[in-house]
């Protein structure tokens, strides 16, 4: 293992709130409610806080600033963070929230998100938002491109060079629905097969509507310290062992390829960094928001060739019992997916795993685990490696 | 007639010599004089070396698609659209632009097909580079 700042830090406490279809609550009340879930799981107080890590949220602007987060909690923060280039913003304030405390700049971080996309974001404006925040407002927004379509054009592209098929993709659906199904939490527990997806209506080619992930509400924190300080609180910490972050093009019309992504890089740095292989990933989590980005994701990171990731998904090796479980809760595709927040679910899902602490989705001796999250249009990339404390 | 409710591009300092190409029927590119980049969109510099000296060239229109989908859940103002083809088409001078692929049955377009740059005309200001399959 690399002796780095980051893995002087380690998870402590983990918060969240009632997700899917929460109604009644403002993104703001579910982010503090988040933070206080986060603090009791740590045993640490408010007053023990001395960075808030947030970012930008699709219903509220800038009234998500982490200054104002703070002052709203009575926190008076040495380092107020508000980061936002999409979804894997998320998990990208994780590394940063561990450097800082590792190299000693903050002592406890509280890393939150929260959002109402699916209650008062309104389904026809939040994805408007979505749009115009993941497109070139000059060169690609004029000819009604949308998340989804970028997406597709992935997909697209990846199903020409490598013969992929729509059955493949739709098993990427299947594989975190059968893992849906044994969350209490989750959104989408109905019963679903390759013939259902297959059989949804086309939304964009060659997504079908199971082949997007959902739209929901939510609230999550994640409270990180030193690893020395770890050691006296309440739970199992879950150490950072490594982490990198890499970005390509930010629009898609501007990527050299639509097949290989920026997490070519990550995988590269961030598995070295931990100090550990491919074959030492014991659970792992991928960005869903389309069954594409997970088979991409695999190769890109390196747990399978370039070109073969459909079959990998297809052949059964994410589920549960399979060769390297993932995503554990569902994913995107079937857990939830609130906007900004897009990956906190699964590294909550990751520190529950490392805990040993997720019952029926359980995956035995869990000690690392690995998230990768993608955001903007596959254009942002951030991997964690995270390892249970011995 | 009924105004126009779909985003239009809004023009700057940089990209306006593209833009008033387009409304000439012209399809143009930035190329870098010192070391021969070909970049997609109108930029102070050069993407590769980061010289400031891009001159620019008047594309063939031709190209083929690099990759599409047939949106039939289109964005607000496209919702009468649908089916509609969005595509990244490359040219053959080396670049890639975000278009639409009109003029045929959306179920035609495949990767590799070959287009052709047509112009768009909405309103006095903006016009759309499309594509449209090539003639044999």
């Amino acid at each position: 293992m690399l002796e780095t700042a980051l893995n002087r830090a380690a998870i402590v406490g983990i918060g969240e709130t009632a997700v899917g279809r929460v109604p009644g609550k403002t993104a703001r009340e579910l982010e503090v409610e988040a933070i206080k879930l986060a603090l009791d799981d740590a045993g640490l107080t408010k007053d023990d806080v001395d960075g808030v890590l947030t970012f930008l949220r699709w219903d509220s602007g800038w009234e998500t600033k982490a200054p104002i987060l703070a002052e709203r909690l009575g926190i008076e923060p040495v380092l107020p963070l508000t980061l936002a280039f999409g979804g894997s913003s998320s998990t990208a304030l994780f590394y940063y929230a561990g450097l800082l405390v590792g190299a000693g700049l903050a002592e406890v971080v509280v890393v939150s998100s929260s959002d109402t996309q699916l209650s008062q974001g309104g389904r026809r404006g939040t994805m408007q938002e979505l749009v115009a925040g993941t497109a070139d407002p000059q060169f690609e927004l004029p000819f009604g491109v949308n998340n989804p379509s970028d997406y597709a054009l992935y997909a697209q592209r990846h199903m020409y060079e490598f013969g992929t098929t729509s059955e493949q993709l739709a098993s990427v659906a299947v594989t975190f629905r059968n893992h849906a199904r044994l969350h209490p939490k989750a959104q989408m527990k109905d019963p679903l097969t390759v013939a259902d997806v297959l059989g949804s209506r086309m939304i964009v080619s060659p997504f079908h509507l199971y082949d997007c992930a959902v739209i929901s509400d939510g609230g999550w924190a994640v409270v990180i310290t030193s690893a020395e300080r770890a050691k006296d609180l309440k739970q199992k910490p879950v150490l950072m062992l490594g982490a990198a972050e890499a970005h390509f093009a930010n629009w898609i019309s501007h990527m050299e390829s639509l097949t290989t992504t920026a997490a070519t890089r990550c995988a590269a740095k961030a598995l070295p960094m931990a100090g550990v292989g491919h074959d030492d990933i014991d659970v792992l989590f991928l960005s869903d928001q389309f069954t594409i980005c997970p088979i991409i994701e695999l190769e890109d990171l390196g747990f399978c060739k370039k070109g073969e990731g459909g079959a990998f998904v297809a052949e059964g090796r994410l589920a549960l019992g399979g060769q390297i479980p993932t995503n554990t809760h569902g994913g995107l595709l079937s857990y939830c997916h609130p906007g900004k927040g897009q990956c906190f679910a699964h590294v909550v899902e990751a520190v529950i795993q490392l805990r040993g602490q997720a019952g029926d989705r359980q995956v035995k001796d869990a000690e690392v685990a690995y998230v990768h999250a993608a955001g903007g249009t596959l254009s942002a990339h951030v991997s964690l490696v995270l390892g249970a404390a011995r | 007639m009924e105004a126009y409710a779909k985003p239009l591009p809004e023009v700057d300092e940089d990209t306006r010599p593209y833009w008033e190409g387009c409304k000439q029927q012209k399809l143009l590119f930035q190329e870098c004089a010192s070391c021969g980049t070909v970049q997609s969109y109108p930029r102070k510099v050069c993407m590769r070396c980061m010289q400031a000296s891009l001159v620019w060239r008047e594309s063939s229109g031709r190209g083929d698609v690099y990759s599409f989908s047939v949106v039939h859940r289109g964005p607000q103002g496209f919702e009468d659209d649908v089916p509609y083809v969005v595509a990244i088409v490359q040219l053959a001078e080396g670049f890639r632009v975000m278009t639409n692929i009109v003029d045929c049955d959306p179920d035609s377009v495949r990767i590799g097909l070959d287009v052709q740059v047509v112009f768009q005309r909405i309103n006095e200001d903006v016009t759309l580079p499309k594509f449209t399959p090539a003639r044999r």
